[in-house]
């Protein structure tokens, strides 16, 4: 499948082989991630997966115990300006200085960015309907997000980085999130690292995306690829069969009877064929959403 | 699933709108190619009319640009649309033989999800013609009372 | 379990047993290694009003550990709301078991050491007192919950529960004269109304937390609130991110210990016009208040070493996501540091200075009382204590781990107490001297080296650079040198004392290295 961004510049982030414990439990296990420059990678697993400790590794939170982690080319960790000086992060509890107030934090945020963009910054404060003489403290939740999502967007960073950004948001706020992150991409040259488990926020807006299940990586791949080699296919059989026949690239399958509905990976004439081999009709093909394929991947 | 609210988008003061879902596996950008096709096909997108710039509408839609952009390149290469040179895309003029494939295509696969029906429910083909032609009358009826 | 008060009674137990075990320990303990070397020492006389005093304090000490630790083992009662057992019953079936075990606690404890020393300690009164203490202090808490206020009433309240258990052994504040042998009953009564006003406000005050009412307030603290709650910084204009860190250090955080020192100052200015006027108590107070400013510099150190949010020193991930070095970080909360002890020294200075002026003024100049070993270097002291304290207690905040401070605290106490009974059992008078001054000597050593090492290792990892290094090394011996020359014009100082001044020269320049080191283990993990 043609990759859309063919792009011959270096990946914007860059893990190889990253392994993290935490005592007994593995978070991360031989890691390898790569984020190319432009479009919005998506990184999706459930609970306690990984996610962000991943995001720990790439804002240097987290020395790497094994492997390397470069973001923009750099070490997170040596050089903390020249990676989190183009950076802008959202983090999943919404770290804010609560004693602050709205106006304060933007012209604080302001002196660690060069890029500060003051016109932008004033515009996305009256669009998020921020007051600038507002504590922080006493912001709702959703306003709380806002407000950091302003201060991760104003500077116009080449990388956005939004760990589990709408987990506890209302659908308005939520569309904000997504608003940004489609006009942070729609600008040449930057790249969005989101990670999330609303599936179907993922669809909407990743070109790329990666599985992550226990600490590995289960499969990274373009949005499309992903969709388009997973599918839905229900077989109908001579005769009633008790246990349904192996096909190959299956991940799940369900049914009873001659019937039966195989949810598998891989090209849509190689199913055909191998259905056709077996002496069954195809009566139903159809794609997956996003959450299907996950759920039929990580339960296995 | 959740469903986001239709997008519009306002030419005229004409509310067009698009509706996309996640929640059946169809893949977006070809949800955004057969809804256009339908507009286009009835007549609420007319010839040379242009469509709202990829950034906007992927905006509007809450999806990704290249999603857009990829429906878009769908519909040049069906015809449908043309883009013009740094001017953005229109809709092209309905006479073309390509474009008006794409209309009976359309119209062939709902006669086709209604023939399926009508031989689900026992319904001959016969009495399905004979229904056509009632209704086709009805509905001259109410066009020439108006 | 087939009925409420069992089963909390066993989740208290439970829940607690380790703690509750170590608590009795370690209550116990303490009086029994004093009063051992009480014993040792022939000085073991009942009568004696010192020992009544020694009696009081450490029943009170028990008290409170094994109550803390009972208070601990209990869940807050808010995890049975949901459960259909009216607030009345929670809280009796909370209250009673707590104070069953810590009265049962007092009168083991009482009775063990009575048996070990051949004393006759009362056992009833304090073990009825310590019952209703905890009732008492737990529905003050309760009341006072998640609110500024609640430390005051605790303490309120434990002062003057701690006011009338010492009116048992003699009259108001002087000495006691007697020993709390038999409870009357005019005192059973007062104790149970104490219990049944502990009983009926918790009550309330659960009540009224079960319901999701709001606390009582007299709007004080919001309205103070108000009052310091400083205008918008409109004109906020950073030139560079270092200022913006240092604005954010100084705002946040700075004002904590200038803010403590002014508050004490007044409020000890106040105690002191309600009980004593005498000028010369005054200009005492204010003399010693140079010496509590090391102590005020440990709250400092507490409040500018926390980089996280509350109570949690682990590093914030917006603090940690700043586009800043950790060596800027470090120095700009260094300064910060630095300004904010300044600032509670000048204010400290300012007022005995002012103090001082109108003394002489009305002619009436009390002597001046330096502590004898100091003299005037008493003044440069009380600067650099409270940094010394201040910065090192602020880097071991910045590690963002409280686990190893903890483990070496307990460390150093058990180390400290071991010597000191091994000094003060094992060794003639004259070994006890060397003793000492080999503890010092090896404290100074400590000091040095460790500085040096914190020096080295953050040059190494390349978060202070030479200058620094230089400036650290120039300041130390700057710091050592009068201390030389002092003995080489007067008076020869004790070797051992001049080996301690190195060492806290030594400590008074080591944050430079600490805190990035610390702040570096802090926000890379």
């Amino acid at each position: 499948m043609q990759d859309p961004f063919p792009s011959s510049t270096p990946p914007i982030v860059e893990l190889r082989r990253v392994t993290r414990q935490f005592g007994n439990k593995t978070a991360l296990d031989e890691v390898s991630l790569s984020v190319p420059r432009g479009g919005v990678f998506g990184l999706i697993g459930g609970n306690g997966a990984g996610k962000t400790t991943l995001i720990k590794h790439i804002l240097g939170l987290l020395k790497a115990q094994s492997g390397s982690v470069r973001v923009f080319g750099l070490d997170p960790v040596e050089n903390p300006v020249g990676t989190l000086g183009r950076i802008g992060y959202l983090s999943e509890d919404r770290d804010l200085p609560n004693w602050m107030r709205v106006g304060e934090l933007m012209r604080y945020t302001q002196a660690f960015f060069p890029n500060w963009d003051v016109a932008y910054a004033e515009d996305l404060r009256e669009a998020f309907d921020l007051d600038g003489n507002a504590k922080v403290k006493h912001l709702s939740r959703g306003q709380r997000a806002r407000a950091g999502l302003l201060a991760a967007l104003a500077h116009r960073p080449e990388l956005l980085v939004l760990d589990e950004p709408s987990s506890g948001l209302d659908p308005v706020v939520r569309r904000d999130i997504l608003g940004a992150i489609i006009r942070t991409i729609a600008d040449e040259g930057r790249t969005v690292l989101f990670s999330s488990h609303l599936l179907d926020e993922v669809e909407r807006v990743a070109d790329r995306v990666a599985i992550i299940h226990q600490g590995r990586i289960m499969l990274t791949a373009t949005m499309d690829e992903l969709k388009e080699t997973h599918r839905r296919v229900t077989l109908r059989f001579g005769q009633a069969l008790d246990r349904p026949p192996s096909l190959v690239g299956t991940l799940s399958c369900a049914g009873q009877g001659a019937e039966w509905t195989f949810i598998c990976s891989g090209e849509g004439e190689q199913l055909r064929r191998a259905a056709e081999a077996m002496g069954a009709t195809v009566v139903g093909d159809a794609g997956l959403t996003l959450d299907e394929i996950f759920v039929s991947r990580v339960t296995r | 699933m959740s469903q986001w609210s239709p997008a519009s988008f306002f030419r005229c003061n004409e509310p067009v709108q698009i509706h996309i879902t996640a929640a059946d596996g169809v893949a977006i950008y070809l949800q955004i190619v057969n809804q256009i096709k339908y507009l286009v096909a009835s007549g609420r997108l007319t010839p040379g009319e242009e469509l709202p710039p990829i950034r906007v509408l992927a905006e509007r839609l809450l999806v990704n640009p290249n999603t857009v952009a990829r429906a878009y390149r769908e519909l040049e290469s069906a015809g449908i649309v043309e883009k013009r040179r740094t001017a953005g895309t229109y809709v092209s003029d309905q006479g073309s033989p390509l474009a008006r494939r794409e209309r009976v295509k359309i119209l062939t696969q709902r006669i086709d999800a209604l023939l399926a029906e009508a031989r689900q429910m026992d319904i001959e083909l016969s009495d399905v013609v004979k229904i056509i032609d009632e209704r086709h009358s009805a509905m001259q009826a109410t066009r020439n009372e108006e | 379990m087939r009925s409420i008060p069992l089963a909390m009674t066993w989740e208290m137990l439970r829940h607690g047993s380790w703690g509750l075990l170590a608590a009795a320990l370690g209550a116990n303990l303490l009086p029994a290694i004093l009063l051992a070397a009480l014993r040792h020492e022939g000085a073991l006389v009942p009568e004696d009003p010192s020992q009544m005093v020694i009696h009081i304090t450490l029943v009170q000490i028990n008290m409170f550990i094994f109550a803390a630790a009972v208070l601990t083992a209990q869940g807050h009662p808010s995890r049975l709301y949901a459960f259909p057992v009216p607030t009345s019953a929670l809280v009796a079936w909370n209250l009673l078991p707590a104070m069953v075990a810590v009265a049962i606690e007092s009168v083991a404890s009482t009775a063990a050491l009575n048996a070990t020393f051949q004393m006759n300690w009362p056992l009833w009164g304090p073990a009825l007192f310590v019952a209703v203490a905890l009732a008492s202090v737990q529905a003050a808490a309760w009341l006072t919950e998640k609110s500024a206020w609640m430390v005051v009433a605790m303490g309120a309240v434990a002062t003057a529960l701690a006011l009338w258990f010492k009116s048992r052994y003699g009259e108001g504040f002087s000495q006691p004269n007697r020993y709390w042998m038999e409870v009357t009953p005019s005192e059973i009564l007062t104790m149970l109304v104490f219990a049944v006003l502990a009983y009926a406000t918790a009550v309330v005050a659960v009540a009224r937390n079960r319901r999701g009412e709001a606390l009582l307030s007299l709007g004080i603290i919001a309205w103070l609130d108000r009052l310091f709650d400083s205008a918008p910084d409109l004109g906020l204009h950073f030139r560079s991110p270092a200022e913006a860190q240092l604005w954010f250090e100084w705002r946040h955080k700075g004002w904590a210990m200038p803010g403590a020192v002014a508050f004490s100052s007044l409020f000890g200015f106040g105690a002191w016009l309600i009980f004593s006027r005498d000028a010369g108590d005054l200009f005492h107070g204010f003399v010693v208040g140079g010496g509590i400013l090391s102590m005020f510099g440990l709250l400092g150190g507490l409040v500018m070493g926390n980089s996280g949010q509350d109570s949690n020193f682990e590093i914030g991930s917006f603090l940690a996501t700043r586009p800043i070095t950790n060596t800027q970080l470090a120095r700009t909360i260094l300064k910060a540091a630095a300004k904010s002890v300044l600032i509670a020294w000048i204010i400290w200075a300012a007022a005995f200075l002012a103090l001082y002026l109108l003394l002489v003024v009305i002619d009436v100049v009390p002597k001046p009382a330096l502590p004898k070993e100091l003299g005037w270097w008493y003044f440069p002291a009380t600067v650099l204590g409270p940094w010394i304290v201040l910065a090192l207690v602020a880097s071991m905040g910045l590690t963002g781990r409280s686990r190893p401070f903890l483990d070496l605290f307990v460390l150093t106490f058990a180390i400290y107490v071991v010597l000191s009974l091994f000094s003060k059992f094992a060794l003639s008078r004259q070994a006890q001297e060397q003793f000492g001054r080999g503890a010092v000597y090896t404290a100074a050593v400590l000091m040095v080296l460790g500085t040096s090492w914190a020096l080295a290792t953050a040059r190494r990892r390349s978060l202070i650079g030479w200058p620094t290094v230089y400036a650290a090394s120039g300041a130390w011996v700057a710091l050592s040198v009068p201390v030389a020359l002092e003995s080489m014009l007067r008076s020869a100082v004790p070797l051992h004392i001049g080996a301690l001044v190195v060492g806290l020269a030594a400590l008074t320049v080591a944050p430079l290295a600490t805190a990035p080191l610390a702040l570096a283990w802090n926000r890379n993990r």
